[in-house]
């Protein structure tokens, strides 16, 4: 059931069903959110091609023991409805396979920090953006059954 | 500090120093005509319709001008011919123009512009500070890619600085790697009790496993002590 090319190379070994949704209340298109691990973590995230890096909801974040001190301090980027100061850091992402292996990517995350006036405005706990996250995973999607299929990149494509 | 000369081509009646541009744009249903959308611009709050509205040209703020030109030449054919634009300037532009026009860049988020005043800086001479300055400079332009490259290169430069090597680790291109494990029927069901119940319990954070609720909460850190733990559970906002 997983995807091949012609000549029989697969080109995803891996599935998840995913939830297609809006993620938050002032939206009504649906997003394919998917259900992933960081650290000890499963929570969800949601596909956003058009964005960057991996972003990660503060309080999850500091579940996950980060130190901003450890990571590149960003100046303020617009994320959803606010512009926030934040940091990068290096964190392993897995999907979780319902079909076949969990994938993990190590990737780059941006994590807002929050002053103390300050409150997260989103929704959701995590954003999977293209740069510095999926741009190295092969990935496709099935709206017939709601399946995303992943796999990583022969090391000839790297 | 290393520079590079270039001669301004000489442009006939053209003041040398014009005043900034402003470009008006005509905005129908939400397009605007000029570069980037409107909805980049959600805090406006406008109501766009049809209307005409001066827009602000990205490069006013993004391309701050190099001082008056304290060289140059007369061009006496042109003097004797009576053309007004007669001086001939031999602008200096120096490294640290480039870098001061990166600045201008990133504090307008001009990626565009960024990216030209980057491409004119000779990076082989540049030291480390510059390097990564010009990381920070790169993320808040908006231009990450660059940022990317910037870290790579500066960290292959100058492989004993220990904050060049963790910029360029950081913001590397992802790795990925496979991570053997029993397939993961729950996740299924815990799909499945989102698109079911999800409704009923919009904006809150709950606690799944294998399609059972295991609790509710406002936050994160509630579900998670209500569950005693944070392996073995989705813990997610509900969408």
């Amino acid at each position: 059931m997983l995807l091949q090319f012609t000549g029989g190379t697969l080109f995803a070994t891996d599935a998840a069903p995913y939830a297609y949704l809006p993620v938050t209340a002032r939206e009504s298109a649906p997003r394919v959110i998917l259900s992933i691990r960081l650290g000890e973590i499963e929570t969800s995230a949601f596909v956003d091609t058009g964005g960057v890096y991996l972003l990660c909801a503060p309080q999850l974040a500091y579940r996950l023991g980060l130190n901003p001190q450890d990571g590149i301090p960003v100046p303020p980027l617009q994320w959803g409805r606010g512009r926030f100061d934040g940091a990068l850091h290096r964190v392993n992402l897995t999907f979780i396979a319902a079909d076949g292996d969990d994938l993990s990517i190590e990737s780059t995350m941006f994590v807002p920090l929050l002053k103390a006036e300050e409150q997260w405005p989103e929704d959701f706990p995590c954003i999977l953006g293209m740069q510095g996250c999926l741009e190295r995973l092969r990935f496709a999607v099935d709206p017939s059954d709601d399946t995303f299929y992943f796999g990583e990149l022969a090391q000839a494509d790297y | 500090m290393i520079a590079q000369t270039t001669t301004r081509p000489p442009r006939a009646a053209r003041p040398l120093w014009p005043a900034e541009e402003v470009t008006i744009g005509v905005v129908q249903s939400g397009v605007a005509s000029t570069s980037g959308s409107l909805h980049d611009w959600p805090w406006l709050g406008l109501d766009l319709g049809t209307a005409i509205w001066p827009v602000i040209a990205p490069k006013q703020k993004s391309e701050r001008r190099p001082s008056r030109p304290e060289a140059g030449h007369w061009n006496t054919d042109a003097l004797a011919a009576g053309v007004d634009s007669v001086f001939e300037p031999t602008v200096v532009v120096t490294e640290d123009d480039g870098m001061a026009r990166m600045e201008a860049a990133a504090e307008a988020g001009d990626e565009g512009a960024f990216l030209a005043a980057k491409d004119s800086v000779d990076w082989e001479t540049r030291p480390a500070e510059d390097f990564l300055r010009a990381v920070q400079l790169a993320l808040s332009a908006g231009a990450h890619m660059a940022a990317r490259n910037l870290a790579a290169q500066g960290a292959a430069r100058f492989p004993d600085r220990s904050r060049l090597a963790k910029y360029a680790r950081i913001l590397a291109p992802p790795r990925v790697f496979r991570a053997p494990a029993q397939p993961n029927a729950g996740i299924r069901a815990n799909r499945d009790w989102m698109m079911a119940h999800g409704a009923q319990y919009h904006g809150r954070w709950v606690a799944l496993r294998e399609g059972q609720l295991l609790a509710v909460g406002d936050s994160l850190d509630s579900v998670i002590a209500q569950v005693g733990k944070t392996s073995g559970a989705l813990f997610t906002k509900v969408y």
